[in-house]
């Protein structure tokens, strides 16, 4: 199967996530001011704790293959958010989009994985994805409690 | 022999049933109506922050200001305020252990007493006559807490998790622990000797309110107290997960 970097810029990012939320700092590992995004080939999805792991085969444009390690949330919060640790299988097509590491080898702390068809998996390290997500829900609870107050 | 008057087994009755059960944060059950707002933009919060959060949401002022915004000026406020709590030596310890290799749980070490409490993942409560058993989820630990009615004792070998004792004072759970390691993780520190008091208090709703106060006077100047909301979620188990393969960020 044909694999590819798509993206390896480093981008800035504005933070979703709240530190208050990381019950440990992985912030030494990486640095999440800033963003890549890689494409590859699964070759191993490990569901554990600390910290659920994917293992990508992804080939650079030169035909070059590389294994990265993605690593994303807690497999304690993970099953309480749904998933039973067959979410990715070997030789699914996936891109990350996460914090690189500060040391310059292929890993990330994952924020997002987009599958071949456009489906998106959060289950990143504190929940980024999803956090989003509930602010947007909150933001509406918040303008329908103001309405409520304002009647 | 004394005997206790049956009003207070009836009144005990009733803490147990409202304490009893497995809690989660708003971290896992992020579809839970005990939750606030506040609840989900500050899970771990020192009250000054909370306060102001509160008050930023309350003001019609910030309504155009997002959420995300609000909590991390509350989220600033806080750990402005802990860090004028620090003494010297607490700062000083901070700043030499910031890194990964001095992270317990990164190095899939089983956590301190501070760490685990704070993980936000679901406990458990079972009381007894004598005891009160919690069970974390996070490295499915079990504290076995004896219900002395008194505090706990600064005379033994210093542990992870310490000496615990604990008590009812009305319906609030109060959990004592001396004889503890100090730590470090994730911003802040403990030395050993510290105490630390959780006070757990059942509310209305379904909702279970932790305020844990971290009394070290070697790292900071005054008790740091921290709150975290918790709801029932009775249909939510103890997960019997490995706690820890690999280490973070190793292959």
């Amino acid at each position: 199967m044909q694999t590819k970097r798509v993206l390896l810029a480093a981008l800035p990012l504005v933070m979703l996530s709240a530190p208050a939320l990381a019950h440990h700092n992985s912030a030494p590992i990486y640095d999440a001011s800033r963003s890549i995004t890689v494409e590859g080939v699964v070759k191993e999805f490990r569901f554990i704790n600390p910290h659920a792991r994917v293992y990508v085969t992804v080939v650079d444009g030169k035909g070059k293959s590389q294994e990265w390690l993605a690593e994303g949330a807690n497999a304690g919060v993970l099953r309480r958010l749904g998933w039973k640790g067959d979410e990715l299988k070997p030789g699914d097509r996936i891109k990350l989009t996460g914090a690189p590491s500060r040391d310059g080898s292929p890993k990330l702390e994952w924020r997002l994985i987009t599958r071949v068809d456009g489906t998106e998996l959060g289950g990143g390290n504190g929940l980024p994805n999803e956090r989003r997500e509930l602010l947007q829900r909150l933001e509406e609870q918040r303008r329908s409690q103001r309405s409520g107050e304002t009647k | 022999m004394l005997s206790m008057p049956c009003w207070v087994d009836g009144a005990r009755a009733q803490e147990r049933t409202a304490l009893e059960g497995v809690w989660s944060t708003a971290f896992t059950a992020r579809d839970h109506p005990a939750f606030t707002i506040d609840d989900h933009l500050c899970p771990l919060c020192a009250p000054v922050a909370l306060d102001h959060l509160r008050k930023l949401i309350a003001d019609p002022a910030n309504d155009r200001r997002p959420l995300q915004e609000l909590a991390q000026e509350a989220t600033r406020i806080g750990n402005e305020s802990r860090a004028g709590l620090l003494t010297d030596a607490g700062r000083a310890r901070l700043k030499q252990n910031s890194g990964a290799a001095n992270d317990a749980v990164i190095r899939c070490e089983p956590p301190d007493l501070f760490t685990l409490i704070r993980a936000p993942l679901p406990i458990a409560f079972t009381l007894r006559d004598d005891h009160v058993v919690i069970h974390h989820d996070f490295w499915n630990t079990v504290r076995t807490i004896r219900l002395t009615g008194q505090s706990a004792q600064a005379d033994e070998r210093p542990t992870r998790l310490g000496s615990s004792t604990a008590r009812f004072e009305g319906s609030t759970l109060v959990v004592e622990t001396r004889n503890l390691l100090g730590a470090i993780s994730a911003g802040f520190t403990t030395s050993d000797g510290s105490k630390l008091v959780e006070r757990w208090t059942p509310r209305g709703g379904g909702r279970l309110d932790l305020e844990l106060i971290i009394d070290d006077p070697a790292s900071y100047r005054e008790p740091l107290v921290l709150m975290q909301a918790r709801a029932r979620t009775p249909d939510e188990k103890i997960l019997d997960l490995p706690p820890c393969e690999v280490t973070s960020g190793q292959r």
